[in-house]
């Protein structure tokens, strides 16, 4: 049986790695004496494989991975359970069923299916930045409306300049901050839908570096707080929320 | 959610934020208002290896079962934060409330290698506590010291306020109430040292006086106040089975050294090997229950979720009910794919039988550590294992599989010649001519012998306290010496011999018998910028160089030269149950080559006995008055 497990990972746990995330959820999974499916061998590793990893110092409420287990009470057992060990930082949101692979085809990896992603960049309102709150805003809007976004990306086989305009989906002004994301007195949230995975993963850093440069303001990544808010896989033509897919 | 003592530009730009940002599983946070003492537990090394170290766990665990006591830990920022920290005056802070350090009531430091010393001095001065216990006001907070190296705290001395002699599990509890006591009556900061240094154990070093011979060796060493007493007596916790033991250690989020469940078996050794510190330090062994010991081993698996659990103890194979116990963490632990990992067994048919149900043959190796290569070598060590231990050992092993066999050494023993060193080199091919006994088709690939060796460093509270340590440059003869005698072997393709330089070896040899005069040299060391010592990319030899010709330190006074027998040693005021005369007693047999029974064959009567339980009541039907 495949469970998908959707979680967030917020506030000073932030600055967990990948890695660190993974060894921290395969303990508790053991704590919370769930009936994992191990691999084989004198070393067994719990099967599980994780969507698109999160930067290092970026909060989210839209992780996922996947779990194989022998057997199990009900999701929600699963997700009760699993919560109960979570520290302040880590939260169990969703548990879903995976509908059996047929026989002989393959399993979709999770990795796979991501397509794109909401975030909010949360503007932390320094005192020194060289723009106001609402000068911000105005240059941004005009910015996001270019047909032109030109950034440079870096990647394992060099730098590649793309245009970023066709991989942004959607920019909203009006959606709050949630109980999840960091407070900043006279901040500002800015919600993006960008496109994401194997192909064409653009990162929310990319986005305000184009802007910066864009400006001609210096980049300061400190500048900036980014959330995931979700993940989404597509679904006859359209972007479904990864733990809907298999509804 | 605790805010940090660090900014987000800070913590992004150095190497693994984790280690600063506490909130791990099982920490402990406690609300304020029902605190009355703050105590910080340090372990003056980077996160990964202070936070696997058991004495932590137990002593972090104690502290937070005390009514109104919240423990809580600090390790050495790594130098990139260091750095930070110095530049822009940020004060160093504990894990789980990211408080200053300056404002707790207790600052306790774990003393576990001396080459952690200069760590120490970082660790007070990122704090802002002044450096020198005698120049603390009133606010700073009382800085204790324990661990192994509190058995010679001289070198140190100066740094702390207090040092706790023993075994942290029995008289904290009395510490922490006189410190109530004291606080309730406006007592100062003396007053309550002198209520501490009335408490078995405890060691003030301000209320000492040393005195030296011209020789530069110590002439007196006495009481300069009343409360203290002139002789200490260390620590023991008697019933090991009823003390505190963390059901629910922190799991740390970084991947740490030893990422697993520790489940210490028995304190002490009956082995009485001459050069072991901590086999005389920790006398009498004393035995978990091994009912105890399964219910813990359960309660730590389900609690932090680790999927290995260690036993730790100095020789495992000589806990009694060792079979009982590894046989039901096998059975227990087989669904719930735990590893099992068993350090320091003697290798035997049930050794080998253990290992292979716990591990992959074909990727795991036998250990073996004669430390001596000939026999009589090893009798003046006193190493109970002998050449056919080891073959047959070998050999038994061969026949089950294994291929790899790893022998470890030291260089630099007592009476030892070149005869003796190129017997470990002859050992090395015994074994692997012992695996081509074996016909071609039954063998399992190469045999790989691999001998390491390390340098023999003399510590107080052994028969070789008295002994000079080897120099550098015959250290280093010694190691090419045993290499090319390896070149000749028959095997010599099979054999690979590893060895560690020098450097740290004779600094450790200065402070492991060192004394008081040399908090100058950690001091002035410290100021040039020397920390994390330990660790070979950090380790800075010029600046030691240097401080130590400013400061005059005689190498031959401390580490070269042979002891007077009745020479008064910088930690004879310390009883740590074992005698000195016992001590002397065993160097002298030593050098007549002759060993001498481990604890259970026969008592050697050396002291330990006066407290009152584990092995010396077991194996001696008598009375207390026959002791000595
Ligand atoms: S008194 Fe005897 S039995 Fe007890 S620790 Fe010493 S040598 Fe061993």
């Amino acid at each position: 049986m495949t469970l998908r497990i959707k979680f967030a990972k917020y506030g000073n746990l932030k600055f967990l790695s990948h890695l660190d995330v993974m060894r921290f959820f395969q303990k508790a999974i053991r704590r919370a004496e769930i009936d994992v499916k191990y691999s084989e061998g004198y070393h067994p590793h719990q099967l599980m494989s994780f969507a698109a990893p999160l930067g290092v110092g970026q909060t989210s409420e839209g992780e996922y991975f996947d779990l194989e287990v022998n057997s199990m009470i009900s999701t929600d057992d699963i997700l009760t359970r699993l919560d109960a060990q979570m520290p302040e930082g880590f939260k169990v949101l969703h548990v879903s069923l995976l509908p059996p692979t047929p026989p002989q085809t393959r399993k979709e990896s999770l990795m796979a299916l991501v397509k794109a992603s909401d975030y909010l960049v949360l503007r932390k309102g320094l005192a020194h930045l060289p723009l106001t709150n609402e000068e911000f805003l105005g240059k941004f809007s005009e910015f996001v409306k270019e047909p032109e976004i030109l950034a440079v990306k870096t990647t394992k086989v060099g730098d590649t300049e793309i245009n970023l305009a066709p991989f942004i989906y959607d920019v909203k002004y009006d959606v709050p901050p949630t109980e999840l994301t960091e407070k900043y007195d006279n901040g500002l949230c800015i919600y993006v839908k960008l496109c994401a995975g194997n192909e064409n993963h653009i990162r929310p850093e990319l986005l305000m570096k184009a802007f910066h440069s864009y400006t001609g303001i210096e980049y300061d990544q400190y500048e900036y707080q980014v959330h995931r808010l979700e993940a989404y896989a597509l679904k006859d033509e359209e972007l479904i929320p990864i733990y809907k897919f298999h509804e | 959610m605790q805010k940090l003592a660090l900014s987000d530009e800070i913590l992004m730009n150095i190497e693994k934020p984790v280690r600063y940002i506490g909130g791990e599983v099982n920490s402990i946070v406690k609300p304020k208002d029902q605190v009355d003492v703050r105590f910080c537990m340090c372990f003056p090394d980077v996160y990964e290896i202070g936070m696997s170290h058991l004495g932590i766990q137990i002593l972090y665990d104690m502290f937070n079962k005390f009514d109104g006591v919240w423990c809580e830990r600090v390790y050495s920022p790594w130098p990139d934060l260091d750095r930070i920290m110095r530049e822009k005056h940020i004060p160093l802070f504990a894990l789980e409330s990211q408080d200053r350090i300056k404002d707790f009531d207790f600052l306790g430091i774990t003393l576990q290698y001396e080459m952690c010393y200069t760590n120490i001095l970082q660790v007070l001065d990122l704090s802002g506590i002044p450096l020198i216990a005698s120049e603390r006001g009133e606010e700073d907070p009382i800085v204790i010291g324990g661990g192994p190296c509190a058995y010679n705290p001289e070198p140190i001395a100066d740094f702390f306020d207090f040092f706790y002699i023993g075994e942290g599990e029995t008289v904290y509890q009395d510490i922490i109430n006189l410190y109530r006591k004291n606080r309730d009556k406006g007592g100062t900061r003396r007053e309550f040292l002198e209520m501490v240094a009335e408490v078995e154990g405890m060691y003030v070093p301000m209320f000492y006086d040393v005195d030296y011979n011209e020789d530069q060796t110590i002439k007196s060493f006495t009481p300069n106040n009343p409360h203290a007493p002139a002789r200490i007596r260390k620590q023991v916790e008697m019933k090991l089975s009823e003390t505190y033991y963390p059901d629910s250690p922190v799991v740390p989020f970084l991947q740490v050294v030893q990422d697993k469940v520790t489940l210490e078996i028995q304190r002490g050794c009956i082995r009485g090997c001459r050069f072991c510190q901590a086999g005389m330090l920790y006398r009498p062994i004393r035995e978990r229950d091994v009912e105890f010991l399964k219910q813990q081993a359960v309660k730590m698996i389900k609690n932090t979720g680790h999927e290995e659990i260690t036993l730790s103890s100095l020789s495992s194979s000589d806990y009694k009910a060792l079979p009982e116990l590894v046989y039901f963490l096998i059975d227990h632990f087989k669904e719930l794919k735990v590893n099992i990992s068993l350090p320091s067994l003697r290798i035997d048919a049930f050794a080998l039988d253990v290992m292979s149900k716990v591990q992959d043959i074909k990727k795991s190796s036998l250990t073996f550590a004669p430390e001596a290569g000939s026999q009589r070598l090893r009798n003046v060590i006193n190493k109970g294992l002998t050449e056919e231990n080891i073959l047959k050992g070998s050999m038994d092993a061969f026949k089950g599989g294994w291929n790899n066999v790893k022998l470890y050494f030291m260089l630099g023993l007592p009476t030892e010649t070149e005869e003796d060193i190129e017997q470990i080199a002859v050992l090395a091919d015994k074994v692997a001519r012992e695996y081509y006994e074996i016909p071609k088709e039954q063998r399992n690939g190469r045999v790989q012998i691999t001998p390491s060796t390390s340098f023999f460093v003399p510590k107080p509270f052994t028969p070789f306290q008295w002994v000079a340590m080897n120099r550098e440059e015959q250290f280093r003869e010694k190691a090419r010496f045993l290499k090319a005698k390896v070149a000749e072997q028959l095997n010599a393709r099979s054999i690979h011999y590893k060895w560690h330089d020098s450097d740290l070896t004779i600094l450790e040899g200065i402070f492991a018998r060192g004394d008081r005069r040399l908090s100058k040299l950690l001091l002035n060391v410290y100021k040039k910028g020397a920390i994390f010592d330990a660790w070979t990319d950090q380790f800075k030899k010029e600046l030691w160089d240097k401080a130590m010709e400013e400061e005059k330190v005689d190498l031959e006074f401390y580490v070269f030269r042979e002891r007077d027998k009745d020479e008064i040693f910088p930690w004879d005021f310390l009883d740590a149950g074992i005698t000195k005369e016992f001590l002397w007693r065993e160097y002298q047999t030593g050098l007549n080559e002759k060993v001498t029974p481990n604890c259970r064959k026969g008592c050697a009567r050396c002291g330990a006995f006066e407290f009152h339980g584990g092995i010396c009541y077991e194996t001696r039907n008598v009375s207390g008055d026959e002791v000595q």
